[in-house]
């Protein structure tokens, strides 16, 4: 890891503070909950860890494949990571020290696509491309509950604001809310626009998941794809009235580059902060009040965000982008003439109101 | 040469026989010898080609590589031969790795898709102004249509069908393909209502005199063609019930999935048994710059069932004894994986798997390093893999040549030869 030089500096809502550049690609990242530490899943398996001085801690390397997901508690300083290899694991920090508290990994027989803590941190769900939901107490990581989702294949999931249900969002569209005391299916919402069969490819899918503070907002993100293969799309929110269940808004994007939003947050209970990922060199950070219809600040300079995460009582952002030039067809060389593995810089951002 | 040019010298025509009659070459005799083609006809081999077109991940097929830098998220499983792992992705097909070889050394030439798929199923010959045929085309030409007479070279593909002669090349449009798009036969194809059987002959006859007299004069490529095209016509008329999706059980549905490629390999398993000798299944849609992961998960996935349910039929038929099964991109994928999870086209160091007649069984040749960036000890262009091909199918592609209006052209790059490590 090494700190960014230069960087550059997006204008209006944001103000960059530093980019830091990981030695790889990150799908997730969460901050604790007293905003001190920014906990990132990466693609090399570890577990990665910068501190408020934007040092990384040493990384944690008990997972294999991908490091998928990541969800930070909201009630103490704890966090829990799944992998594309069904292992799921649940850490504390004491004290600026990483403590494993349990690491299962077998919680899943296939890859885990999201994990999330309840409200009350004393359980932590998963879903994985085994079909299976399953629920774990945090306390020992013993199973609680599991059911399966058969029916098609899980791709987020996320706690209901008073932690009685969960909602799981699936490829083809659907998110679908169980009562989490029994696993059985209380309602769902209709997101058929994040999915399209292209060919003999089913693309897209229902990526992200988010409540708002208060609860009466449940947001979701994907793209709306007009293809396979390349898989380009437009970036599509969606966001539900959660108590009655009717659908609010759909925000789309308008080019087809901009791909999934991979990653949405409410910033407070009338504004939300999203990242998309497209093709090679797209893709955008982009803030959204949920009363307007268009993104009311967009930030272009980083491309292919894949998380976003929220510190400090949304004073605090940090996006995770790929560096520039990450694609290329045959064996593209660098300037030491090795073939590059792409990287993740992590942008910290701080909000002006 | 342009084979499309008429040429109305005889003295041409005989210098060529002469120049057979007196070649020392025993691959260009040999070839046309009819002992040699009677020796072919009577082993009736079979190919079936499948071809997913835009470049399968070799990392999340074939040659994984689990937990390193450009491995992906997914892991690699064993199969039913101890030592041999493949991607998570192909439980099914594990279960068939007895049965099958597989090259990891395939390093070929072109990044782009525009080159890259002619040159790979035109074998990318050496350069000598001719335009090579495709792989159906050249088994078309080098072995004929098997005993049953059906079609010598079908394309099963999505969309659009008809009577694809450029695959043919130098050979001429009569070794074309005859696509039956989207896996239904070619338009107009039954005999209508309104034309009896006799009247149907007669207007077979009819024209059959009519290309007798169109002949007289011209180059014949075009006018055997378009014989040829009705001799196809003709065969398939009889067999129509291979298009009836009637004669489909909801278990063989079910088996090979309802999706385009498990009725295609479906369909190309009941042509092979129909007797064509030569079966393009070709799927679209792999060209995963963006996504490739979950991209893999469902485009893989589906391919494993229908291949797993295309080598238990083959297998339990007995037929893999004669059908040369080949599974082929026109390159793969890059290990370095871009900003939207994609990955790019890849030739350098990527991977074929085959099964069936002339093959070695539960077998994997050559190698590429840790990361999957290059090919560790030798590597493979395609023609390597004519040369394994043609020798599978017991043609001695080394010595073999074909006759471009007299101008000897081997069948394979000279300069390559056969994988022999997967040969029986």
């Amino acid at each position: 890891m090494f700190l960014q030089k230069k960087a550059d500096q997006p204008a209006g809502k944001t103000k960059l503070i530093k980019t830091v550049n990981l030695p790889s690609q990150a799908n997730a990242a969460r901050f604790s909950k007293d905003g001190r530490f920014l906990v990132l899943g990466c693609m090399d398996g570890q577990i990665r860890l910068l501190n408020d001085s934007y040092e990384e801690l040493p990384p944690i390397a008990l997972h294999h494949g991908w490091v998928q997901t990541i969800d930070c508690s909201s009630k103490d300083e704890s966090f829990a990571s799944g992998d594309s290899w069904g292992g799921l694991a649940y850490h504390k920090i004491q004290q600026g020290n990483i403590q494993k508290v349990w690491h299962d990994p077998k919680a899943h027989s296939g890859w885990i696509k999201k994990i999330a803590l309840s409200n009350d941190s004393s359980t932590v769900a998963s879903c994985a491309t085994d079909q299976m939901i399953r629920l774990f107490s945090t306390k020992d990581g013993s199973k609680i509950r599991e059911w399966s989702y058969a029916s098609s294949q899980p791709m987020a999931l996320c706690f209901s604001p008073d932690d009685k249900t969960l909602v799981v969002s699936d490829l083809n569209g659907k998110l679908d809310e169980f009562v989490v005391n029994n696993g059985e299916k209380k309602r769902s919402f209709d997101a058929s626009i994040f999915y399209k069969l292209d060919r003999i490819q089913d693309v897209g899918g229902v990526r992200s998941i988010a409540f708002s503070p208060d609860g009466n907002l449940m947001a979701c993100g994907g793209c709306k794809p007009s293809t396979g293969g390349f898989v380009q799309g437009m970036t599509v929110i969606k966001i539900f009235d959660w108590n009655s269940g009717k659908e609010l808004k759909t925000v789309q994007g308008s080019s087809d580059n901009d791909g999934f939003v991979h990653d949405l947050r409410f910033l407070n209970n009338k504004e939300l902060v999203a990242v998309s990922s497209g093709q090679p060199g797209n893709g955008k950070l982009f803030f959204l009040k949920v009363e307007e219809n268009q993104p009311y600040h967009t930030v272009s300079n980083y491309p292919n965000c894949h998380a976003v995460a929220v510190g400090s009582e949304g004073k605090k952002l940090a996006v995770v982008a790929t560096n520039s030039n990450s694609s290329g067809n045959g064996k593209v060389l660098d300037k030491e003439k090795k073939y590059p593995a792409n990287f993740s810089p992590v942008h910290f951002l701080e909000l002006l109101s | 040469m342009n084979k499309m040019q008429k040429c109305f010298s005889k003295e041409h025509n005989i210098s060529r026989r002469e120049w057979f009659q007196h070649l020392g070459v025993v691959g260009a005799a040999g070839m046309f010898s009819p002992a040699f083609a009677e020796a072919i006809k009577k082993k009736d081999k079979q190919v079936m080609f499948i071809w997913l077109d835009g470049g399968i991940s070799q990392l999340e097929s074939w040659d994984p590589k689990p937990n390193t830098t450009f491995g992906g998220p997914f892991r690699a499983i064993p199969t039913n031969v101890n030592g041999i792992h493949i991607s998570e992705l192909l439980p099914k097909t594990s279960m068939h790795m007895d049965k099958m070889a597989i090259v990891r050394s395939l390093s070929t030439k072109d990044n782009s898709h525009s080159a890259g798929v002619d040159r790979i199923q035109r074998g990318d010959p050496k350069n000598r102004g001719v335009t090579y045929p495709y792989i159906g085309s050249a088994i078309s030409k080098l072995m004929g249509p098997c005993e049953e007479g059906m079609p010598p070279y079908v394309w099963i593909k999505p969309m659009n069908g008809g009577f694809i002669s450029k695959d043919a090349g130098f050979l001429g449009p009569k070794y074309g393909a005859i696509a039956f798009g989207d896996g239904k036969p070619p338009d107009n194809l039954p005999r209508a209502q309104t034309v009896s059987k006799e009247l149907d002959d007669i207007r077979k006859e009819f024209r059959a005199k009519l290309d007798l007299q169109y002949r007289k004069g011209r180059m014949p490529e075009n006018s055997e063609a378009a014989t040829a095209v009705f001799d196809m016509a003709d065969k398939l008329q009889q067999r129509l019930d291979l298009f009836d999706p009637a004669n489909v059980s909801a278990k063989d549905a079910e088996r090979y999935g309802t999706w385009d490629l498990g009725r295609h390999l479906y369909l190309g398993r009941r042509m092979l048994e129909a007797g064509v000798r030569f079966v393009k299944v070709t799927s679209y849609g792999w060209d995963t710059h963006g996504d490739n992961f979950n991209g893999h998960l469902s485009l893989v996935s589906k391919f494993d069932k229908s291949f797993a349910a295309l080598m238990d039929d083959l297998h339990d038929r007995k037929m893999l004894d004669n059908v040369l099964v080949i599974v082929l991109s026109e390159f793969g994928r890059t290990p370095r994986i871009n900003g939207h999870h994609g990955r790019d086209h890849w030739p350098e160091a990527w991977s074929c798997a085959m099964a069936g007649c002339g093959l070695k069984k539960g077998i994997v040749s050559g190698k590429t390093n840790a990361l999957g960036t290059e090919v560790e000890g030798k590597s493979h262009d395609i023609g390597s893999m004519f040369h394994t091909w043609f020798s599978a199918l017991g043609l001695d592609s080394a010595s073999l040549e074909y006759d471009n209006q007299g101008q000897p052209l081997p069948v394979a790059h000279e300069d390559e030869k056969a994988v022999t490590e997967v040969l029986a």
